[in-house]
């Protein structure tokens, strides 16, 4: 049995992988894309939002998370531009404000929306919980000039009814959920959508049930179905088929892992007697 | 045309990837190099946050309180100096105080509240399934609770319980594996997007050939390095 088994060398599993991520993205197959509930509640909030209202846009996102959180926020923000609200943007990693104007937004359709009218990017805010505490209770305290312009905050028309959380209609965190619901949700009770890593989505769905949470879109899966909801091709439909193709090649990997310890298993208990 | 930054990125990525093969030198620069940039970027970020957020309002007079911030700040640096390395203690009180209090303010509505509040639900929904949904929480939430309390003397219905409880904790598991497989993969996919865009595919070929190359050359000399000291030991 042992000599059938050329997958013990694990290379031979990486050169498999690479070969079943490559082909998708190469040759697209258009595998269905089955909408969650998380991902329509989202869309349907959105979707909801009238002409002018104003939405928080918080984010972790950074180089080495973009994989995962980039399609989510991509989606979402696209969305956003779309329905003509006015967006600010606040980072809580250092990458943040970098990324979201040299990657993000080239990357979307803004409408015609002008820098400073419709959206803002307030940069990025050292301190993690504290730092969102902090600005979700008073924005002008925390963040004294925006990013691109270096113009004070009390000087850009969009932040003119601005001074803190409640006074948006809708907050979209990307990163993980639970700073933003004991920051943003809790004592202001304003809606939260999260975008959030795909190894995080089981863990909120409790939040997402109890009513904290209006809406998720879990990683790259989540954007592929965001996306197709929107009817804009973005990283996550291109990658939604080497997704699926990969959690197939997993899926086969672990029953032959199990036939295998199961047929060695029972051949050492034969050995033995 | 020769576009430096998609060169780069196309390197550096086979340069990681080329750790599942073997360690490699490709490997190792593009370890120190990531290790190098994320040092001095991270530097600079910091000293321009400490200008931006502390020293400008401190220097126009808009906020001298910041003074304290910055005295705390330099405090946690007496750590590297055996001698006075307690008073790095106190700005880490402060530190720890700030983000319990900040946490704690809400955390007891938000994760503890919220969610017990969340599983006080009709069994009896208006649809079925709803209904099914409904019973398994509430069926899973108290045999999950149950399988945490060791007290007691162990009983062929508490056994019971426990075991539900367990097949519940396994389902999570289950399902947070699956997921934990989707981001590791999506991480994955991500690149391989990247290496095959129609910008990057070129180089990833005379790259990825070279590199290939390089390594073979390199096993061939270390073999026959090695085949020279046993020759020699013998």
């Amino acid at each position: 049995m042992e000599k059938y088994v050329v997958w013990k060398d694990h290379r031979w599993i990486y050169l498999l992988l690479i070969v079943v991520v490559s082909i998708p993205i190469l040759s697209p197959i258009g595998l269905p894309v089955p909408i969650s509930k998380s991902t329509m509640m989202s869309f349907d909030l959105i979707e909801k939002l009238p002409k002018g209202s104003k939405v928080l846009v918080s984010s972790v996102l950074a180089g080495g998370n973009w994989p995962d959180l980039g399609p989510p926020e991509t989606a979402l923000v696209q969305h956003l531009f779309r329905r003509g609200v006015k967006i600010v943007f606040i980072g809580f990693a250092d990458e943040t404000p970098t990324i979201t104007e040299t990657t993000l937004l080239p990357r979307i359709n803004k409408y015609g929306a002008r820098y400073g009218e419709d959206y803002v990017n307030l940069g990025f805010l050292a301190g993690g919980e504290s730092a969102m505490a902090a600005f979700a209770n008073d924005i002008r305290k925390v963040v004294t000039v925006d990013f691109v312009l270096k113009k004070p905050i009390a000087e850009i028309p969009i932040m003119k009814d601005i001074y803190k959380c409640s006074d948006f209609d809708l907050v979209i965190h990307i990163g993980m959920a639970e700073d933003p619901i004991r920051q943003y949700f809790t004592p202001f009770r304003v809606p939260l959508i999260v975008g959030v890593y795909g190894m995080m989505g089981p863990h909120y769905i409790p939040y997402l049930e109890a009513g904290q949470l209006s809406g998720m879109v879990i990683g790259l899966r989540g954007a592929a179905e965001y996306e197709y909801l929107l009817g804009f091709k973005g990283e996550g439909l291109m990658g939604s088929d080497s997704l699926s193709m990969t959690h197939l090649l997993v899926a086969l990997f672990c029953i032959l892992g199990n036939v295998y310890y199961f047929i060695t298993k029972t051949k050492r208990k034969g050995d033995k007697r | 045309m020769i576009d430096f930054s998609i060169l780069v990125a196309v390197f550096f990525t086979l340069c990681v990837y080329s750790f599942l093969y073997k360690e490699s030198p490709f490997w190792r620069i593009a370890e120190q190099t990531f290790i190098g940039l994320a040092l001095g970027y991270t530097t600079i970020l910091a000293i321009k946050n400490i200008i931006d957020v502390a020293w400008i309002p401190i220097s126009t007079g808009k906020n001298y309180w910041f003074i304290g911030s910055i005295i705390l700040g330099l405090m946690l640096y007496t750590r590297f100096i055996r001698k006075y390395s307690w008073i790095s203690r106190w700005p880490m009180a402060v530190l720890i105080g700030i983000g319990t209090g900040v946490a704690m303010r809400t955390v007891i509505e938000a994760q503890i509240v919220r969610q017990i509040s969340a599983t006080f639900i009709s069994l009896m929904a208006d649809t079925a399934q709803k209904t099914f949904n409904n019973i398994c929480i509430v069926i899973m939430v108290v045999t999950s609770l149950f399988y945490f309390t060791f007290t007691g003397a162990p009983g062929k219905v508490s056994g019971k319980i426990r075991t539900i409880g367990r097949y519940t904790l396994m389902l999570t598991f289950g399902a947070t594996f699956g997921y934990t497989v989707l981001t590791r993969m999506t991480l994955l996919i991500g690149r391989f997007t990247f290496l095959w865009s129609l910008g990057a595919r070129y180089y990833l070929l005379v790259i990825g050939i070279i590199m290939l190359l390089a390594l073979a050359l390199k096993e061939k000399i270390e073999k026959l390095v090695q085949g020279k000291h046993s020759s020699l030991s013998f």
